[in-house]
C-alpha cells in the first residue's frame, strides 16, 4: 500500500513536455461554476487526462452547465454541501473513468458582508460551500484515489490575507489550507500529495473595479499591474496533478502577480 | 498549455549548473527548447553538462564562474550577452555548506560567518543584479532563486546557512514587487533535503533511507524532481507567479509540530 520508494523519473511521451504529462490520469474536478474550471479541464486534457466534472449544487440547470462543462466526459449534479451526495456522485463518476488518480475542488460560495450582518445562515452556508466542501470532496475522492494520487483545492486570496468584510468568507477559505497541511501529513505515506493553489485577484474576483491602473488603486496595488486569468492557475494544477510533483505536498502556491508579496 | 511550456528560441544562464539540482534544471529547460549557459567553479563538470545539452541539439556555452566573486559574475552575463546576444532567464542556483555548517553557534568565526553569507546570499545578490541589469535593458526577464527549508525553520546545524537562504527569499520577493511592472519576474525554489546524485555506496543508501524516514513522504527527493518545477518557473506557463516561494520538500514544512508519522490515536508510552 504504501509508496515509499522515489517515482521513476517521468516518461517522456510523444508531444508532450517530461514531466507535465498525464497521460492515463484520471480526474474528477469539483465544481464546474468556478470561473477557472474550463481553463483547468481543458489544460488537464490537453496533458492526456481523463477528466469527470461535478456541480456544486443540484438546483436549476445545474446538469445541462456540467454536461457542458464536461464536454462530453462522465458529468454528474452534485450538492457540494451534502457529504452523502458527493459520495455517491464521487463513486458514480469514479466508476465511469475506471479509478481516480487526481481530485481538483474549486469551492464557489462567496459573500462580502460586515461581521454584524453575518447571519448564522449565511456563515454555515459559506463554511458549507467553501470548508466543508473541500473536505467532502477530498473525504470522497482519497477513498477512490490509487497509490500516488492527487488532491489540489483551488482558493482565493482571502485564504491567506484578511479584508474587512470578507471575515465569515476568508475563515472558510483559511480552513482549507489547514486541511491541506494535516492531510498532507496524513496521505503522504501513499504517495498522495495534497496542495492549494491560492489564485490572487482575478478578472472574476468580485468587487475588482475596472481594467484601467490610473483610474483603479486595486490594480495598481498589484505588481502585476494585471488581475489574474483562468489559464493562470491551469498550468499549476496540471504540474501538481503530474507524477513529477510527488516530492510537493501541504503547500498553498499563490499565484498572484506579487500582490501578496509585498508590505 | 503544453505550448506556454515550450522555451524555444530562449537562452538561460544557470550557476551550480555543473551537478545536482542545477544539472537537471540545465537539462529540462534544454529539453523544452532553451540555450543553455553554463556556470559553476569546476569546468570538467559543466564542460559534461553542456555536451549532455548539445546532445539534446541546443546551444551550450561553459563559462567557469566563482558566483561569491561579484567580477566574475558581472562577467558571466556581460559574457552570455555578447556570444548570445543576450538571455531571457537566469537561475542563480549555486550555493553550498560553507565552513559554518554544523558548528555551535559560539564556534562559528567571523570567517565562517562571510564565508556562508558570500556563498549562498551575497552571490544571489550579485547574480541577481548582473542578471537585472540586462533585463531592464531588454525590457523582460526571468529570476529563479534557490533556497532551502533552513530558510524558514530554525536548524541548530545550520545557523548561518539559514540565514543567508531566508535572505534569498526576501531578496527574491523584494525583486519581485518591484519590477512586475517591467515585465520581470522572479521566482524562488525552496528544496527540503534533497539527494544530489545518483547514489551507489550501500551506507550512503542507508544514510538517504533513514533521512527520508523523518520526511512525510518517507523519502529524501531526487535532483530530477527540481527540472520539471524549473521549467514551470521559467516559461510562460507561470506568467502570473512572482515573489514566490515555492516549497519542495516532501511535505516537511506543512507538519513540524510533532515527529514525522506521530500517530495521536496509538497509545503513547509514558
Amino acid at each position: 500500500m504504501t509508496a515509499r520508494n522515489p517515482l521513476p523519473p517521468p516518461a517522456v511521451s510523444e508531444g508532450r513536455l517530461r514531466g507535465f504529462d498525464l497521460e492515463d490520469r484520471r480526474a474528477v474536478f469539483y465544481a464546474a461554476e468556478h470561473p477557472a474550471a474550463p481553463a483547468i479541464i481543458h489544460a488537464l486534457r490537453e496533458a492526456g487526462a481523463r477528466v469527470a466534472v461535478a456541480s456544486a449544487d443540484t438546483g436549476g440547470d445545474a446538469l445541462f452547465k456540467i454536461k457542458r462543462a464536461a464536454a462530453g466526459g462522465p458529468a454528474e449534479a452534485v450538492d457540494l454541501a451534502n457529504g452523502r451526495s458527493v459520495q455517491v456522485a464521487t463513486r458514480k463518476l469514479v466508476k465511469q473513468l475506471g479509478g481516480l488518480d487526481i481530485a481538483i475542488a474549486a469551492p464557489v460560495a462567496y459573500r462580502a458582508a460586515p461581521l454584524h450582518k453575518t447571519a448564522d445562515a449565511d456563515l454555515d452556508a459559506l463554511l458549507a460551500g467553501n470548508l466543508a466542501a473541500v473536505y467532502r470532496a477530498f473525504r470522497s475522492a482519497a477513498r477512490e484515489l490509487d497509490d500516488g494520487g492527487r488532491l489540489i483545492a483551488l482558493l482565493a486570496a482571502p485564504a491567506v490575507r484578511g479584508l474587512a468584510n470578507l471575515s465569515a468568507y476568508s475563515a472558510a477559505q483559511a480552513g482549507v489550507i489547514g486541511l491541506v497541511r494535516s492531510l498532507s501529513q496524513e496521505l503522504a505515506p501513499h504517495g498522495i500529495t495534497v496542495n492549494a493553489i491560492v489564485a490572487g485577484w482575478t478578472e472574476d474576483s468580485p468587487g475588482r473595479g475596472g481594467d484601467d491602473p490610473e483610474a483603479n488603486v486595486l490594480l495598481r496595488y498589484i505588481p502585476a499591474r494585471r488581475f489574474g486569468r483562468p489559464e493562470d492557475v491551469a498550468a499549476l494544477a496540471v504540474y501538481l496533478a503530474s507524477t513529477s510533483s510527488g516530492y510537493i505536498t501541504g503547500q498553498a502556491i499563490q499565484v498572484d502577480g506579487a500582490a501578496l508579496k509585498h508590505l | 498549455m503544453s505550448s506556454s511550456l515550450r522555451l524555444d528560441g530562449r537562452r538561460a544562464v544557470i550557476t551550480g549548473a555543473g551537478r545536482g539540482l542545477g544539472r537537471e534544471m540545465a537539462l529540462h529547460l534544454a529539453a523544452a527548447g532553451a540555450d543553455i549557459v553554463c556556470a559553476a567553479r569546476t569546468q570538467s563538470q559543466i564542460e559534461a553538462v553542456a555536451d549532455e545539452i548539445r546532445a539534446l541539439g541546443r546551444r551550450a556555452l561553459v563559462v567557469p564562474t566563482d558566483v561569491a566573486v561579484p567580477g566574475q559574475v558581472d562577467a558571466l552575463a556581460e559574457r552570455a550577452a555578447a556570444e548570445w546576444g543576450g538571455f531571457e532567464i537566469f537561475i542563480a542556483n549555486a550555493g553550498g555548506g560553507g565552513g559554518a555548517s554544523g558548528k555551535d553557534i559560539l564556534e562559528i568565526s567571523d570567517d565562517d560567518w562571510r564565508e556562508t553569507i558570500d556563498i549562498n546570499l551575497s552571490s544571489v545578490f550579485y547574480s541577481a543584479r548582473a542578471a537585472l541589469r540586462h533585463f531592464r535593458k531588454r525590457g523582460d526577464g526571468n529570476l529563479i532563486t534557490v533556497a532551502s527549508g533552513t530558510g524558514m525553520r530554525g536548524d541548530p546545524r545550520t545557523h548561518v546557512y539559514g540565514a543567508a537562504k531566508a535572505g534569498v527569499i526576501t531578496l527574491t520577493q523584494s525583486i519581485a514587487v518591484r519590477l512586475a511592472r517591467e515585465n520581470i519576474r522572479a521566482n524562488c525554489i525552496v528544496p527540503g533535503f534533497v539527494l544530489q546524485k545518483t547514489l551507489h555506496d550501500p551506507d550512503e543508501i542507508a544514510l538517504a533511507r533513514s533521512r527520508g524516514e523523518r520526511i512525510p513522504a518517507g523519502r529524501v527527493g531526487e535532483a530530477w524532481e527540481l527540472g520539471p518545477l524549473a521549467l514551470y518557473l521559467a516559461s510562460d506557463a507561470s506568467a502570473y507567479m512572482t515573489g514566490e516561494a515555492v516549497v519542495i520538500d516532501g511535505g516537511g514544512l506543512a507538519g513540524g509540530f510533532a515527529p514525522t508519522g506521530w500517530d495521536l490515536l496509538a497509545e503513547q508510552s509514558p
